[in-house]
């Protein structure tokens, strides 16, 4: 339980906020590279703004200030021909990144990309994609940095054949076993959860101790401020970002990454504009109709009743929260400690944003930033007694196998 | 009993203090007996457990705040599918199964619970004064 | 100056609970007779009237809440709880708990919270501030020091080339929690070299290491002072 006071200022974050001056130090997904290939200006909303994407007159991407109207929803996605720039408006760099574009709104220089994996590996082996979720950016987040409940809202009461699985989360076999990863979840639901801080953000282990002398080490991580990186499948990691449409709406965008094969991108893109609609990229499971919350389905088949996609699940519980989750009235345990630690460093940052100290935020030291690569983000199987070093050679053997520099 | 393929549509009750008749009993006659209750603005969630007693307790779950009219309905309380607290009809917290081994948290944890019975074919509430701000 | 058997150790304890009473179930699961703890940035609530057998309440208002900017005590399990002494910086979202210069032991923390420090187990070595204490035999990274009841002398600990990067904590704190600003902090915590040795009655003294729990320990002491 925090104040409201509190609440309020690590969740807001418009322009002159507090948490909206450490976000605008950092570079956001503003659009993907796909919706760049209908007729600019594009709209764009982020972090409270309302923009677009244009080109200028040497042919690169800005974000430059759009007149919005009162009254306009949230999400607003106008054509080309109604879009007017507001010329004397602020306007932003951008800069694509592998199916992203990526825009600054901050001050000052422009911080350097870091050197991860997302970001390095070859072009063939990224897939980016986003969706909408109508609630506050940081529950967004904090789903994401929660070990715990993987167990509980991705819980499956039957392991179906991992055949058809492609491109899903949690639905592939576990490491170099025959267990499939929802059993894993299912049969042994009190990790122990170790967090450490990085230089850039949290790095969680979440460790399930198997019956047979074995542990199921499953290792992911906070990238500050709001973006993840996970592991998927044996053969991909998820980095994705929860990015500020405004205090009360984000999109999730992320970046799919492929250690050993080019990524299948027709299939990943047509499995998930199933499940969304354009241009907005609003998922068709929703609040208005229950997100196709079934009771007999969670009578026999899955924990929350909302079909086997697991974003479903994630996008239920972080919207049921309400807009902005009302943390006067939440009570963590000690299972949540990686969103514990993690608010420690965003309040942090604000203070230090505060006394004008931007070189104490994670990644803003220039040198330092390119030296940042991974982070390790991998699911194993391995003996209790040496989890940690098993662990890494899993990780260090999948990326000697990959085509692209994956090196650590 | 009624098959059912959602959850049932909230009912929304403005009352004054005291006893107040909620729903007819056979609206929980249904395959998952839980309906969602907003009672005087109080956003609340009525359930028989399997005992076949009820409970009328605060609809978010106090851990992270979902929304537990999506709980399961298991092991005589209402379950929530976020992290698996578990809560009795009284709004008692009785499980953690994600905290560690020996946490003693879940004693400390009680939704508000309404007073709720049924009599006279119906199922009614009890408003206090502070139920009605 | 002697060696002690020490375990530095990150956790995090419950919210919620009596402080005292988090921080014996934190000291029970590790085994620990007494700790030295230092923990930062941890939000808190004081209810008035709310007993420790109550609930804890489903909603804070506002004028309840405050926040700890750091903490550092020392804490000795006392039957099922935690006595429990300290300095702390410390301020309330109510105006009118401003001027409070000490808090009670049983005030709660609002949400769990992570704390970093080194547990002792119970042994023969008597410390004023941490009960009876474990001797150490080979290579510690943590001293006790104490003016007339340990004899001190580190040159027999082979320690002395290390101790320029050592940092101090006194321990000695008076009883409860009471406030101090960062300026007062100075001779409470400071690298060991300069040691102000006329006020010092016991503190621990952490030779800096490469070891993750030490160099945190020492950041968030630096980060206080």
């Amino acid at each position: 339980m925090i104040s409201q006071q509190l609440n309020d200022t690590i969740t807001r974050i418009g322009p002159k906020t507090e948490a909206g001056t450490v976000l605008r130090c950092y570079w956001h997904p503003a659009a993907l590279v796909e919706e760049l290939e209908s007729q600019f200006p594009i709209p764009v909303n982020l972090l409270g703004e309302r923009l677009a994407l244009m080109l200028d007159d040497a042919g690169d991407l800005r974000l430059m200030t759009r007149i919005s109207e009162i009254g306009e929803p949230p999400v607003f996605y106008p054509d080309a021909t109604e879009i007017k720039i507001e010329v004397t408006g602020p306007t932003y760099p951008v800069m694509v990144k592998k199916g992203i574009a990526f825009a600054y709104l901050g001050d000052g220089e422009a911080p350097e990309f870091p050197n991860f994996d997302c970001f390095r590996a070859d072009d063939t082996h990224v897939f980016a994609f986003k969706g909408l979720w109508e609630c506050n950016w940081l529950q967004a987040l904090e789903i994401g940095i929660d070990p715990a409940h993987a167990s509980f809202l991705h819980r499956f009461l039957k392991d179906d054949d991992q055949g058809s699985n492609y491109g899903k989360q949690f639905r592939d076999k576990v490491a170099q076993t025959s267990i499939p990863m929802t059993q894993v979840l299912r049969e042994y639901p009190r990790p122990d959860i170790n967090v450490e801080e990085t230089d850039y953000g949290l790095k969680i282990t979440a460790l399930r101790h198997m019956d047979n002398g074995q542990t199921h080490v499953r290792i992911t991580n906070q990238i500050f401020p709001e973006a993840i990186c996970i592991p998927m499948s044996r053969e991909m990691t998820i980095t994705q970002w929860h990015v500020p449409i405004d205090d009360e709406n984000c999109y999730w965008f992320t970046l799919f990454t492929s250690f050993k094969e080019p990524v299948n991108k027709e299939l990943m893109r047509a499995q998930r504009l199933k499940e969304h609609e354009l241009p907005t990229y609003a998922p068709l499971k929703n609040r208005e109709n229950s997100y196709g919350y079934d009771p007999q389905e969670q009578a026999d088949e899955t924990y929350t009743g909302m079909g086997m996609d697991i974003n479903v699940h994630d996008q239920w519980a972080v919207e049921g929260m309400g807009r902005i989750q009302n943390r006067t009235r939440e009570h963590l345990g000690r299972s949540d400690k990686a969103i514990i630690r993690y608010r420690r460093i965003l309040r942090q940052a604000i203070d230090a944003m505060g006394a004008g100290n931007r070189n104490a935020l994670p990644m803003q030291d220039g040198e330092k930033i390119q030296t940042i690569i991974g982070p390790l983000s991998n699911d194993a199987v391995a003996p209790t007694e040496n989890w940690s070093g098993a662990s890494h050679q899993a990780d260090l053997e999948r990326r000697a196998a990959c085509p692209w520099d994956a090196s650590v | 009993m009624t098959q059912q393929t959602s959850i049932p549509a909230e009912e929304f009750i403005d009352a004054p203090t005291g006893w107040v008749r909620i729903l007819d009993r056979e609206a929980l006659e249904i395959v998952r007996p839980l309906i969602p209750i907003v009672l005087n603005g109080q956003r609340l969630v009525l359930f028989r457990d399997e005992e076949g007693e009820l409970g009328l307790i605060g609809r978010n779950c106090p851990h992270r705040g979902a929304d537990l009219c999506y709980g399961r309905l298991e092991n005589n309380g209402l379950r929530c599918p976020f992290h698996g607290w578990h809560f009795d009809r009284t709004g008692q917290c009785v499980e953690q199964p994600a905290e560690p081994e020996g946490s003693p948290m879940y004693k400390a944890i009680k939704v508000p619970m309404t007073p709720v019975e049924e009599r006279d074919g119906g199922i009614w509430a009890f408003l206090k004064d502070g139920d009605t701000t | 100056m002697v060696p002690i058997k020490a375990t530095i150790f990150e956790d995090f304890i419950d919210g919620y609970f009596p402080l005292n009473v988090s921080l014996g179930h934190m000291l029970t699961r590790h085994g620990f007779s007494s700790a030295w703890i230092l923990m930062r940035v941890a939000p808190m609530m004081e209810i008035p009237g709310l007993t420790a057998a109550d609930p804890v309440p489903l909603h804070l208002n506002p004028g309840h809440g405050g926040q700890f900017d750091w903490l550092t005590a020392t804490i000795r399990i006392s039957g099922q709880v935690a006595s429990l002494s300290g300095l702390a910086k410390w301020h309330w979202n109510d105006a009118a708990k401003a001027n409070e210069q000490k808090i009670l032991t049983t005030l709660r923390l609002a949400e769990p919270a992570f704390l970093r420090g080194v547990g002792f187990m119970a042994g023969d070595v008597y410390s004023r501030s941490l009960g009876k204490v474990k001797l150490e035999t080979s290579d510690p990274n943590i001293l006790l020091l104490s003016t007339g009841q340990l004899a001190a002398d580190p040159v027999s600990y082979k320690l002395t080339d290390k101790l320029d990067s050592a940092l101090c904590w006194r321990t000695d704190f008076s009883q409860g929690l009471a406030t101090v600003t960062r300026a007062a902090l100075q001779p409470w915590a400071c690298p060991y070299l300069e040691l102000p040795d006329k006020k010092f009655e016991e503190g621990l003294l952490f030779r800096n290491t490469d070891n993750l729990p030490m160099s945190g320990i020492i950041s968030d002491s630096l980060a206080c002072l």
